[in-house]
């Protein structure tokens, strides 16, 4: 099978380690991989603060660019919400509009995609301890994520996963809202952040970059040497920087 | 913005109000879960609800008409105000034919959205809130925090001390004992009242029926003790059938306050009682507008039950009065680049986009969706040099984006400015706050991109 990552710009410029697991995780499980490196930005952060029209120049970059015939699979519900949902609240002319509707049923959140048809299938990576699970909000409840995550952690022997019920709260990331009213961001962040320490985690498992990006800057701010990292779930399985275990 | 910013700050500073809000909600959010886990198939019951409103807000002008020729012919006086200055001219009339001096209002959300209270009085009639919470605001001289839960932003103690020094009662914390010492002054005031002004929940079209819930009996008080009685309500509570009611009454209570149902569901005839006028004054303000802008249609379907302010993460923290008008949370945030006054147009800014409030949304309003759209709307109501400063920096960034060689220079002028022109930097994230107690992302030593045409080099791609 073959298929074509996008690599959101958030995650190729500060989480470059979620890029490589997810390229890893896929070869795992004998997916011939193609990145096009003329990939940015899905225009998000304009269309988020309001501004469409300038979202508008990145949407129709990004549908030009994936306008190919294999499946395109993206580690951010975030992004693939934006693409698959928002860019249809957007003035695309119509031939782009024949794009998106393309793509949009060809875009896969990468859980999403290793739980169709079962790629993942008897997979097994192993770690020890405890995880704690954090459901990005956009990966949550735009792309349905819950289940398919759960389905690929549960491929993670020797791991205890925590899911407590308000895991699916918001950790008031928001985009430009970080920025925007930063001093709610970090509390509602920090709330969140004392309930899963409080489950004394190994790791805090997550699914979106923005999300992991506002939780480890408020833990590294945070004094103290014994910090569970924070990682996407893509690394659980397949990033050998993270210590023995995962996939190769 | 820095307006928004320092109420915010403000707020979360308030530990009186995050002790009241931490618990109210705690509470709610609870007793919502288990309200639900007992319905067998929540999924589609929001869905038929849905279909009804759509329905319903679809055709409501003719239904409208329907429902004011019902109530005409049984003698109810049907009335249509445009905005607040018409519903003020017709309290005004009203209350001179039948020289009303003394009212007692019920509490509705349109009402406080028309400022009622203060047409009212200024018609000559003294007024008293009769709803337990609404009175305790209308004695603290404050607004309500919620749609529902008007002084959720108080404690009990705040409450308590609110009574004691306006002379109600003396000095309590319990709850209960502040509710009965309410209820009894309360009732002194109905049955010497001339008029009673309360909300609705739902109109029905078909049979001319007029739905109320509540759970203190004031509203049931209010129309059936004063020889007075009248109603102002908006346009969009009409409904085809009672049968319609029936269903939305399954979800309303339960998303409200987590009830099966409410203490009291009363359901008006078209007619006044015996010996009683009757006034249903049916209220545009603004409605019309959002049943002709697209999407935004969907925001009259709402039943106001408030739940998607108990879910949302940002209501939670900063309360109703953070958003500067009368509508808070996600739904007043996703009505405010159409409803809202211009000074509560930030509001739009208090939204993480997370979709609790578009979940919880018993009728399905994609209120995330809406806020969103929202945002770029109330641009032209927005402080112009605010929104051109925003505007540039996201044009700065979309050209950043739109190339490869763009990319990459942008990458290393990010980098370059980190080496430097460190200090600029520091004070750049201090003030996006991605500094200190949150630090800022450094830009990673190698990019994926990179590391992908360098494994491609090297020849290790399966």
């Amino acid at each position: 099978m073959q298929a074509s990552i996008f690599i959101p710009c958030l995650i190729d410029r500060f989480l470059p380690e979620i890029g490589r697991s997810t390229v890893r995780l896929l070869e795992a499980l004998g997916v011939t991989v193609s990145y096009d490196p003329r990939q940015t930005c899905c225009g998000q952060p304009a269309f988020n603060a309001g501004h469409p029209e300038e979202a508008v120049h990145l949407a129709r970059r990004m549908l030009q660019i994936f306008d190919g015939e294999h499946p395109v699979v993206s580690p951010s519900g975030s992004c693939v919400a934006m693409v698959r949902t928002m860019y249809g609240l957007l003035d695309l002319p119509e031939e782009d509009l024949r794009r998106w509707n393309k793509l949009r049923a060809n875009l896969f959140e990468l859980s999403e995609f290793l739980v169709r048809d079962d790629l993942i299938g008897g997979l097994v990576a192993r770690r020890q301890g405890r995880a704690v699970i954090h459901h990005s909000c956009h990966h949550l409840r735009h792309t349905g994520g819950r289940i398919p995550l759960l389905s690929v952690l549960e491929k993670v022997a020797g791991i205890e996963i925590i899911e407590s019920p308000e895991a699916q709260a918001c950790c008031g990331f928001g985009g430009i809202f970080s920025a925007k009213l930063p001093e709610l961001s970090k509390a509602i962040g920090t709330a969140r952040l004392d309930a899963m320490l409080a489950h004394d985690p190994d790791y805090i498992v997550l699914a979106d970059a923005g999300c992991i990006l506002h939780l480890r800057g408020l833990l590294s701010g945070r004094p103290g040497n014994a910090k569970p990292p924070v990682i996407h779930y893509a690394q659980l399985l397949a990033d050998p920087d993270l210590g023995a275990g995962g996939t190769p | 913005m820095s307006g928004l910013r320092d109420t915010v700050q403000t707020k979360l500073a308030d530990a009186g109000l995050q002790e009241a809000l931490g618990r109210a909600l705690a509470s709610s959010n609870a007793k919502l879960e288990t309200a639900l886990s007992e319905l067998d198939d929540v999924p589609a019951l929001k869905d038929a609800a849905a279909e009804i409103r759509r329905h319903a807000v679809g055709r409501m002008w003719q239904l409208l008409e329907t429902f004011e020729a019902r109530l005409r012919d049984a003698g109810t006086t049907v009335l249509w105000a445009r905005d607040a200055t018409d519903v003020r001219r017709y309290i005004a009339e009203i209350c001179s034919v039948h020289k009303v001096s003394k009212t007692v209002l019920s509490k509705t959300m349109v009402g406080e959205e028309l400022g009622l209270e203060q047409s009212i009085k200024d018609a000559g009639s003294s007024v008293i809130q009769s709803d337990v919470g609404e009175r305790i605001i209308q004695l603290a001289q404050q607004s309500p925090s919620h749609i529902i839960l008007p002084c959720i932003h108080l404690r009990a103690a705040d409450v308590g001390k609110i009574l004691h020094e306006r002379g109600r009662m003396p000095y309590s914390e319990d709850p209960a004992e502040l509710s009965r010492g309410l209820g009894k002054s309360l009732r002194q005031h109905f049955l010497g009242a001339h008029m009673g002004v309360s909300g609705a929940n739902f109109l029905v079209a078909e049979t001319g029926n007029i739905v109320c819930v509540e759970n203190e009996g004031n509203i049931r008080m209010g129309y059936s003790v004063p020889p007075v009685h009248v109603v102002v309500t908006g346009v969009e509570k009409i409904l085809p059938t009672l049968a319609d009611a029936r269903l939305l009454l399954a979800l309303l209570p339960r998303l409200a306050t987590g009830q099966r149902a409410t203490c009291y569901t009363s359901i008006l005839g078209p007619a006044p009682l015996p010996g009683q006028s009757r006034y249903v004054i049916l209220v545009d303000n603004g409605r019309s507008d959002l049943f002709g802008a697209g999407p935004c249609r969907d925001l009259l379907h709402c039943i106001r039950c408030g739940a998607c302010l108990n879910v949302c993460p940002v209501y939670q923290r900063v309360g109703g009065h953070a958003y500067g008008w009368t509508y808070p949370g996600p739904i007043g945030t996703a009505m405010a680049s159409m409803l809202a006054p211009d000074e509560a147009v930030e509001s739009l800014s208090l939204c993480t986009l997370c979709g609790a409030c578009s979940e919880v949304c018993p009728v399905r309003i994609p209120l995330d969706r809406l806020i969103l759209l929202g945002r770029a709307t109330a641009r032209a109501r927005r402080k112009a040099s605010e929104v051109r400063q925003e505007r540039r920096a996201l044009r700065w960034f979309r050209r950043a984006m739109s190339g490869r060689v763009r990319y990459r220079m942008s990458d290393w002028g990010h980098r370059l400015g980190l080496a430097w022109w460190g200090g600029r930097v520091a004070a750049m994230q201090e003030k996006l706050g991605w500094r200190g107690e949150r630090a800022a992302p450094e830009p990673a030593p190698q990019l994926f991109r990179t590391w992908w045409s360098g494994r491609r080099k090297r020849g290790d791609l399966k």
